[in-house]
């Protein structure tokens, strides 16, 4: 597929996930280094938006590209996924249940 | 976490992140289970663990199979509408399943997989006829230097697989790529590679769906989850760039195997 300035919409995709996967992967390496759990944090959010930006990106591709009937699909995925995010934000964190425990040490 | 257990979990989500980047699964389905039953993990902390990792690997084998053009992006998006919801359904259920349940859905998941793959035939879904139109869903492939064409058959059937998909997914921390590769190809009409491809593109977006709902919960282990993901990054870009070399029909056949064994121990612990 081809944007409008001919810039084909699989390399900015491909672009956007190396980023999101360059990024987060050093902010693990940081974190788990340090023993510190907000670039851990970070990066394991950023990573579960880079999928996020591939759908935007693809979003905006396509309706640049006047391809509304896919548009109009990419669209709806990306507004369940925006609920998705918008009830997580709502959610309250379970009680403590072991579910947060680290793995054992074999 | 120590640094031993560091180590092994980066190798752990490397072993995944490769074997599910081949065969266009997240990875998820060895993940989970090696968590909960080798390492004493909570079930609910591995998988979201494994959805983090399964969107790893999802981004990193994307950016080489976008590259050599395998991606049906325009049937991805179709299939995501399914996938997403079925996701979001499935996180939200997750909270309301025991354990126990969880266990068991988990094995009869694998075990079903396993018999649909070992069973599953050789056939071809690719029309030499360059001519053809392969309609707005198909597409055309080179395989070696001879072009292709595909045609996107059943695509209801194809909802619901990816639906189903999603749901799983959420549920049990899996991209879904386990369910809908056999089905995209065994019924839709879709060539494994392209299949496996638009799966793994695909997983990165249903896993996300689910893994915020978790992230929200408070389900997500930080050390555990980003020291599997680290180790799914390098992991699936050298499955993806090896699944031309591998012959991807004697790895499914222990992959079938596989599954069966891991269902048959998760279920039996759930009982």
């Amino acid at each position: 597929m081809r944007g409008g300035r001919g810039v084909r919409i699989e390399r900015v995709i491909e672009g956007a996930l190396a980023f999101g996967l360059l990024v987060s992967s050093a902010l693990f390496i940081l974190g788990l280094a340090r023993g510190a759990s907000e670039p851990l944090k970070w990066g394991i959010l950023l990573l579960m938006l880079t999928p996020v930006a591939r759908v935007v990106i693809l979003t905006v591709g396509l309706l640049h590209e006047r391809d509304f009937r896919f548009g109009l699909v990419s669209l709806f995925v990306l507004g369940v996924l925006l609920s998705g995010i918008f009830v997580s934000g709502r959610l309250a964190p379970r009680p403590a249940s072991g579910a947060a425990a680290p793995a054992r040490t074999p | 976490m120590t640094e031993l257990s560091s180590w092994l979990l980066i190798a752990l989500g490397g072993v995944a992140g490769l074997v599910g980047a081949l065969l266009g699964l997240g990875g998820g389905i060895f993940l989970v289970p090696l968590l909960t039953l080798a390492l004493g993990v909570p079930i609910r902390a591995a998988i979201a663990a494994s959805l983090i990792s399964v969107i790893a690997t999802a981004s990193a084998s994307s950016t080489v199979n976008l590259d050599r053009g395998l991606v049906n992006l325009r049937l991805g998006m179709v299939l995501e509408v399914a996938t997403s919801i079925g996701g979001l359904a499935g996180g939200f259920t997750a909270a309301l399943l025991s354990p126990r349940h969880l266990f068991l859905l988990f094995g009869l998941t694998l075990a079903g997989m396993g018999v649909i793959m070992a069973r599953r035939s050789g056939r071809r879904n690719v029309i030499a006829d360059t001519d053809v139109d392969p309609g707005r869903l198909g597409g055309r492939i080179l395989e070696g230097e001879t072009p292709y064409v595909y045609r996107v058959r059943r695509l209801p059937l194809a909802l619901g697989a990816s639906l189903a998909a999603g749901a799983i997914s959420g549920l049990l921390g899996l991209g879904g790529g386990i369910i809908k590769v056999p089905i995209l190809t065994a019924f839709c009409g879709i060539p494994i590679r392209v299949a496996a491809a638009t799966s793994a593109f695909m997983i990165g977006v249903t896993a996300a769906a689910s893994s915020f709902l978790y992230f929200g919960r408070g389900d997500v282990a930080l050390p555990l989850s980003a020291a599997i993901a680290l180790g799914a990054l390098p992991g699936s870009l050298l499955g993806a760039h090896l699944s031309h070399r591998v012959q991807t029909r004697s790895l499914k056949v222990i992959m079938a195997l596989v599954l069966l064994t891991m269902g048959a121990q998760m279920a039996f612990k759930a009982l």
